[in-house]
């Protein structure tokens, strides 16, 4: 796969989960300057402000499921700021999304320093998902990640 | 207790302290009355300078992180350390059992 073509499942990933936000009520908005953070979504009658960074692979297949390498930038996940980052992490399977991973920046950074759930790489923390093959469990250096499928626990619904 | 560590980290506009969840829920566990929060932001308006600025705001900040407000629960503490997330290292060491805050 080229690399321009990375580019394409980038931006399919951003749009896809931003669909996902948009009918949980949520608005969102991308930056009209990247330095990090890739959508911003927010809860407009609150101003509630939740930033989300968008990680996308395409699925490996193996006899037992299928996985997929993420990687994210160490700096930024232990840049811990008034407002923390949530990675949603989407693979490309076929012609289908999986469901999202949805972990939150200060869960990722624990992951890593107490539990040892990623391989750093100079900047780079590098994440080897594995799925079942239906994709309803995902595990993570041994970590079972299955709780955090479709985990929009920090964007609830908004009615409107 | 087990050491808590506060991370300390220095943005744009002032510093964010902030626990870990594992540190929230081991708080929640020793201490059952205590609400620990995510973060605190706290912006450079306040003080311009950092080592004065941790030193006047450790005994703010730390209990209200912790989410603790009597001495006898602040002194279940045996060890805070406040460390720099980007690079790691400790700024500062505090035994509440032991020392005056």
């Amino acid at each position: 796969m080229s690399k321009r073509f990375n580019q394409f499942i980038g931006k399919a990933g951003h749009l896809h989960i931003m669909a996902e936000f948009l009918m949980r009520g949520w608005n969102v908005a991308i930056p009209e300057v990247d330095i990090g953070d890739d959508i911003f979504v927010v809860k407009d009658s609150e101003g509630t402000l939740r930033k989300v960074q968008v990680k996308t692979a395409t699925a490996n297949i193996t006899q037992k499921g299928f996985y997929a390498h993420f990687s994210a930038s160490f700096s930024n996940i232990r840049n811990l700021g008034p407002i923390n980052t949530h990675y949603v992490f989407l693979v490309r399977k076929g012609n289908d999304w999986t469901k999202p991973v949805i972990i939150r920046q200060d869960v990722l950074l624990q992951m890593f320093q107490e539990e040892g759930i990623g391989n750093l790489s100079g900047n780079t923390i590098v994440y080897r998902f594995s799925y079942s093959i239906d994709g309803t469990s995902v595990s993570c250096t041994g970590a079972d990640f299955s709780s955090n499928i479709n985990n929009f626990e920090d964007f609830p619904i908004v009615l409107h | 207790m087990k050491a808590i560590k506060i991370n300390v980290n220095k943005q744009m506009d002032g510093y964010t302290f902030s626990i870990l969840p594992s540190v929230r829920d081991l708080i929640k566990k020793s201490l059952p009355g205590a609400m620990p929060a995510n973060s605190i932001s706290v912006g450079y308006d306040l003080k311009t300078d950092f080592e004065t600025y941790i030193g006047k705001l450790e005994r703010l900040v730390f209990p209200a992180l912790l989410g603790v407000n009597n001495d006898d629960e602040i002194k279940e503490f045996e060890v805070i350390e406040f460390i720099d997330s980007k690079s790691g290292k400790t700024l500062k060491t505090f035994h509440p059992s032991v020392e005056k805050i």
